[in-house]
């Protein structure tokens, strides 16, 4: 393989690997404090999409697009959590039981979907740049990069040092940690359970928005394409083990890598390999890379 | 400070106490005994809004708890400190001591970091450990954590849930010893034992659960008095 | 009682005025925008067909009853069923995935129903049924074989070097095995041949092998057609693209734009640069806006439309024998696309040829008819 194939291979396999960690992200911290996560990250993500593509088609400004899609996501997560997850709580036993949680997110994605079909067609979209010139990409050592390319792997390092920061240093992560324990306990110190949840699944919901922005101009934009985010989200982190921000960022990057540079030497199976990689991973670590001892032990 | 008026609870269709009243003043260090299964965990949750009660009232501080959420009831004071430690595995010793703390407003940062030094003193094994993940504390040593940490969140009420399970006669005297000393700076302490002797030397007041409801009550001296009835009381 | 009523109408002579004709419709109008966009496009021109003919007073009246079949074979063999037995209808008219073209047709074949086949291309559509003396299954649509041979022929006179992506579906696959085959019978081969599952979101290793094979002509035989234009500008790689005439529909110029679509090439069988074309055009836009995006298509739809009402209207009969009869002699279309005349003959049920089948390229945001380098 030559050096500018390898170059362009590792640049296209790091970019849609940003985009499986951040969605890996989202799913992980509302898994940490709550045992359960959005089964329709994904399909937040195409939401956040198309709304940047609605938005700029009105002639809005980037950056505003950007701020407004990411808030309208957070306030989908509240919506989220208030309407297809809390209710389920109160139910107890008759809300169907510990995992019914899986198939009101789910549903909650299939409804999301139909509305875009609704609203958007069910065609593909096409999204325009982000930075104007996408034409034009930025060429090193006989390899073409997109800014949005950069861009997104540039954000999810970003989110992967805030939340570093954001779980070990502040209060507020420190109180994730003892939610994700045991939520009465939690209550005990004087912890609002209640609106730490909320927060987190709105921050997994704006994670979905910021990745869906950048996402938008490099892959497809299509009412459908949630499921596959979800599954790879999943997959990695499921490899990061579900509790360690590094561990999925390195999650990530395995795979966004395992899947470009897989489908390069055999293009018939796809997705196979990286996905199959994933499962001899998770059978000789169950608890993933960064395994060990599981922070909550419920 | 903590007063139960002729309280009921139940969870789901069982009923698990059935008119039961008691009170702890400032400063006084009350101890509710019980075998297994008498209601003594209910009780305590009960005080902290935990569970909500079927009747009967609980008053803190003068106003009744009715409705106040529990996380609101512990920052205003109202500090239970439930079975099994519950100390967060993952976090270290200091950060535990620091979810107590900073969950109580109005604390300078000046102060919190006294106040740390002040339970390291209590209990100088946890600065010893203070960098070590709570998981990998011993049993005493997550007790101590917990009561420090109960006791950086300024209580004016102190519940206690078993605090001596599993532990080592000397570890649960030095813990009693802390809890009086509480008591005698001011705070209502509750504390909820099956061992009924150690308690009933300790404290101010005690009462008898069983199956629910107070068979028995009065000073705690005049109950180690008739220990044989307290200990039939237990079977 | 049912029964007896339609007893007593079958045995009533034939020349008895029908008022009104029940057409079948069965088109994908769900699911994946590879689907919808052409079972919507392929109505939309059926029915300005009806439409027109009503206008014009045709009669009898003719009433579409169309159904979705979700692109799944068995609701679309269902649906036909219910069609011909409930609705009692003497003609079908559908679908767009030829694996449920090739589920029903003998269903109608049997019942001796005919069936107008669109736009679904899968070759062996009306070559499965055409010995049956006589054939109740037409098409008129694109045929794969054909678009497929145009782009051969042209490719290897004009190309040193053709490279294939497919996706691993079953069209894909089965493109992939017509190209290949097609190429040996021109003793020629692919340079470089790579699949792809239909859900992948980037195409830059398949399109780096191409590159690296020096592939000058890359055959795009891929659901996300869309994802053979993204990396050319990293890769600065610009070969010639080429595929099936899905490429011709307007989404794809959204999708794509206009600059990356320069020069692209597909099978066509509607030349948009002559008067009819443009009239039909024009009608279209205004009777259904932004909504009509795909004029072969719709153009196809609009000529299947033609031939029936033109049948009907001779026919003046509900009777599927009768109408199938008519739809074989027909003769006078006035097609918009490559559909001669007199289209049909118990040898040939295709509207459009092998001649009839060209390719088209785009041209400064349009779609116009390639002109063969000499």
């Amino acid at each position: 393989m030559s050096w500018a194939n390898f170059l362009q291979l590792t640049v296209s396999g790091l970019a849609m690997g940003a985009i499986y960690t951040l969605t890996a992200k989202g799913l992980f911290i509302a898994h940490l404090a709550t045992n359960r996560l959005n089964f329709a990250q994904g399909d937040f993500l195409m939401i956040a999409a198309l709304l940047t593509l609605a938005l700029r088609g009105l002639g809005i400004p980037v950056p505003v697009v950007i701020v407004a899609v990411v808030l309208i996501l957070g306030f989908a997560g509240w919506g989220l959590e208030r309407i297809f997850i809390r209710p389920l709580d109160r139910l107890g036993f008759r809300g169907g039981g510990e995992y019914s949680w899986i198939l009101t997110t789910a549903g909650a994605g299939l409804v999301i979907q139909n509305v875009a079909e609704l609203v958007w067609g069910k065609s593909a979209q096409y999204s325009p740049p982000l930075f104007s010139g996408r034409n034009e990409p930025v060429r090193f050592l006989g390899a073409g990069v997109y800014p949005e390319q950069l861009a997104v792997i540039a954000v999810s390092v970003l989110v992967v040092a805030a939340f570093y920061w954001f779980l070990f240093r502040t209060r507020w992560g420190k109180s994730i940690y003892a939610v994700a324990f045991n939520p009465d306990a939690a209550v005990l110190l004087g912890i609002d359970v209640r609106r730490m949840v909320v927060l987190v699944f709105a921050l997994a919901s704006m994670l979905a928005g910021i990745s869906g922005v950048l996402a938008g101009p490099i892959v497809s934009v299509f009412p459908q394409m949630g499921l596959v985010f979800t599954v790879k989200g999943l997959a990695v982190a499921a490899v990061g083990g579900f509790n360690n921000p590094a561990a999925i960022l390195f999650g990530g990057v395995l795979f966004g890598l395992a899947e470009s540079f897989s489908n390069y030497l055999n293009s018939e199976f796809g997705d196979l390999l990286p996905l199959l990689f994933v499962l001899a991973l998770l059978i000789v670590r169950p608890t993933g890379i960064a395994g060990g001892r599981k922070a909550a032990a419920r | 400070m903590i007063e139960v008026r002729d309280v009921s609870a139940s969870i789901g269709p069982i009923r698990i106490l059935s008119g039961v009243s008691l009170a702890a003043a400032r400063g006084r260090f009350v101890t509710v005994i019980g075998a297994n299964g008498a209601g003594k965990t209910t009780l305590l949750r009960t005080i902290s809004n935990l569970l909500t009660p079927s009747s009967g009232r609980v008053t803190f501080d003068g106003k009744d708890t009715r409705g106040i959420a529990p996380h609101r009831l512990a920052r205003t004071g109202l500090v239970h400190v439930p079975q099994g430690r519950q100390i967060v595995p993952a976090l270290s010793v200091e950060d535990n001591l620091m979810l107590g703390a900073s969950n109580i407003r109005g604390l300078a940062r000046g102060d919190i970091r006294e106040a740390i030094e002040r339970e390291y003193a209590r209990f100088p094994v946890l600065r010893a450990r203070a960098g070590i993940a709570g998981g990998n504390l011993s049993g005493g040593e997550q007790q101590m954590l917990a009561i420090s940490r109960a006791v950086l969140m300024k209580p004016k009420a102190l519940l206690l849930d078993e605090p001596s399970l599993g532990l080592a006669p000397q570890l649960v005297a030095l813990i009693l010893k802390a809890l009086r000393e509480m008591a005698d700076a001011g705070v209502a302490v509750i504390l909820v034992e099956q061992l009924a002797m150690m308690s009933l030397s300790i404290a101010d007041d005690a009462y008898v659960l069983r199956q629910g409801r107070i068979v028995l009550s009065g000073p705690a001296a005049d109950l180690r008095g008739n220990a044989s009835v307290v200990e039939s009381y237990l079977t | 009682m049912k029964t007896i009523l339609a007893v007593l109408a079958l045995s009533l002579p034939a020349a008895a005025a029908v008022d009104v004709i029940k057409v079948g419709v069965v088109e994908g109008l769900s699911g994946p925008p590879a689907i919808t966009d052409f079972g919507e496009s392929y109505l939309q021109g059926l029915k300005y067909a009806v439409k027109q003919y009503e206008e014009g007073g045709g009669k009898p009246k003719i009433q579409l009853v169309v159904y979705d079949d979700e692109a799944n074979p068995q609701r679309a063999v269902s649906l036909v069923q219910r069609l011909i037995q409930s609705d009692n209808v003497p003609v079908v008219v559908g679908t767009v995935s030829s694996g449920n073209v090739m589920a029903f047709a003998p269903v109608l074949q049997r019942a001796e129903v005919p069936l107008i086949a669109g736009p679904s291309i899968a070759t062996n559509i009306t070559t499965d049924f055409i010995k049956q003396k006589p054939s109740y299954i037409f098409r008129c649509s694109m045929v794969e074989k054909f678009q497929i041979d145009a782009i051969l022929e042209w490719g290897v006179k004009n190309f040193k070097k053709i490279g294939l992506i497919h996706s691993t579906t079953g069209y894909g696959n089965f493109a992939a095995k017509s190209i290949e085959e097609g190429l040996k019978q021109r003793s020629a081969s692919l340079a470089a041949n790579e699949a792809a599952a239909p859900g992948v979101n980037d195409l830059t290793p398949q399109m780096l092998k191409m590159r690296d094979a020096g592939v000058d002509l890359v055959l795009n035989f891929h659901e996300s057609f869309e994802l053979v234009f993204r990396p050319m500008a990293a890769l600065n790689y610009h070969p010639t693209i080429a595929g099936n005439w899905g490429l011709s529909s307007l989404k794809v110029e959204q999708v794509v734009g206009a600059k990356s679509l320069e020069g692209t090439v597909m099978g066509q069988a509607l030349d948009q640069s002559t008067p009819e074309a443009k009239k039909f055009d024009a009608g279209m836009k205004k009777e259904y806006g932004k909504e009509y995006r795909w004029p072969v298509v719709a153009a196809l739809g609009y000529d299947a439309g033609q031939i029936l009402t033109a049948v009907i209207a001779k026919a003046q009969s509900a009777d599927p024998k009768v109408l199938r009869d008519a739809i074989e002699n027909v003769d006078g279309v006035k097609a918009i696309t490559a559909t001669p005349s007199h289209p049909f003959s118990p040898t040939d049920h295709e509207c459009i040829k092998a001649n009839g089948v060209f390719l088209g390229v785009w041209k400064n945001g349009q779609v116009v008819r390639l002109e063969p380098k000499r």
